[in-house]
């Protein structure tokens, strides 16, 4: 992951939907979901790894994660699990998701009701 | 900057921003474990990577501090619903009414001894009003007092309207009479029971559901976190 660099503001938001996305998998303490964020993204979505705590605190908050401190390497960790809630979360964020990509995607492609950049250029 | 001096700043943002000493501790502990990971990844890689760049990896400390703080704090009402807003309100009712009915013991009963019907016969209607009104009071300051829990905390509004109706019922089925002396001083009667509700006590009941339906009147138009969280990150990205 990069350093000192911080990601546009459109991302808001993106963070939580990753975290969810990587503990649908396996319990994980913040150390590891950031690197798995960095391993899956190929280090292409940054920032500042300690911001990852705050977001895991509010998704605990809201009910989505569950998080018990468990021995990882002869050191006491907090290991963070999806709950079922997170889980439902995480299926209705995802096909949002996708569905704003998509129309993003046909926005700058020109399609349905977008614009097509190089017809603009072009003329 | 070394991890002290950064760790010190963390701390001194966090306590600015008025953080629980609890959720400070933690971050702290989490974020001292998460330091050790990266200076262990990057003894192992054997790459370039100073002491500096390790923190700076870390992050802001302000930036930190600032997300810590947005996070909304969840008094121990919201994190147990059930408890507070259904099981709660009419055990408080009651606790209430019968702190009122104390303060008629120390204040109202002796301001009124040695006066019978026959000599002072407006006690009559007193009476009649004076026990409704008890349980009007105490169901009435529980309704408030959960509604304004309940916006406070952030949880659906529906646990507020939950909380009026099950006081309500409770009011419908309280019944305080107070029956003042006809001739003898001193023989005045206090009593307090529950039974099938009576037309007149369904009074009772209507102030707590009055109180419900204002709050879910003017909450109409303001979210709750819990309706918020789902939909936020998308909309936001979006």
């Amino acid at each position: 992951m990069a350093k000192g660099t911080s990601n546009p503001d459109f991302l808001n938001g993106v963070p939580e939907l990753m975290v969810l996305r990587v503990l649908r998998d396996e319990s994980l303490h913040g150390y590891a979901i950031v690197q798995q964020i960095a391993q899956r993204t190929g280090g292409k979505i940054e920032f500042g790894e300690g911001s990852i705590y705050p977001v895991l605190y509010r998704l605990e908050q809201d009910g989505l994660l569950t998080s018990r401190k468990e021995e990882v390497r002869g050191r006491q960790r907090i290991l963070y699990r999806l709950s079922s809630k997170g889980l439902k979360q995480l299926e209705s964020r995802t096909a949002r998701w996708q569905e704003v990509v998509c129309a993003i995607q046909t926005f700058f492609e020109g399609g349905e009701n977008g614009f097509s950049p190089v017809a603009t250029t072009a003329s | 900057m070394d991890f002290h001096q950064w760790q010190q700043q963390l701390r001194n943002e966090l306590y600015q921003r008025h953080i629980p000493a609890d959720c400070a501790e933690r971050l702290m502990n989490e974020l001292v474990d998460h330091y050790l990971d990266l200076q262990e990844a990057t003894q192992m890689k054997s790459d370039a990577t100073t002491n500096n760049d390790v923190i700076k990896m870390l992050g802001d400390p302000k930036s930190i501090a600032t997300a810590t703080a947005q996070i909304p704090r969840r008094s121990w009402a919201a994190r147990h619903p059930l408890l507070s807003y259904l099981i709660l309100p009419p055990l408080m009712s009651l606790v209430v009414l019968a702190l009122l009915i104390l303060v008629d013991v120390f204040l109202l009963v002796p301001a009124v001894r040695g006066r019978t019907l026959e000599t002072d016969p407006w006690l009559a209607s007193a009476c009649l009003v004076l026990g409704p009104l008890h349980v009007i009071v105490a169901t009435s300051l529980i309704a408030l007092w959960s509604c304004r829990s309940v916006a406070r905390s952030g949880r659906s509004k529906l646990w507020g309207i939950a909380a009026c109706l099950v006081v309500a019922i409770l009011g419908a089925y309280t019944s305080v009479n107070f029956a003042a002396p006809t001739a003898v001083p001193g023989s005045g009667r206090l009593s307090l029971g529950f039974g099938f509700p009576l037309p007149v006590f369904w009074m009772q009941a209507v102030t707590p559901l009055i109180i419900g339906g204002f709050f879910y009147a003017l909450r109409r138009a303001t979210p709750s976190i819990e309706t918020e969280s789902e939909n936020t990150p998308l909309s936001r990205a979006a």
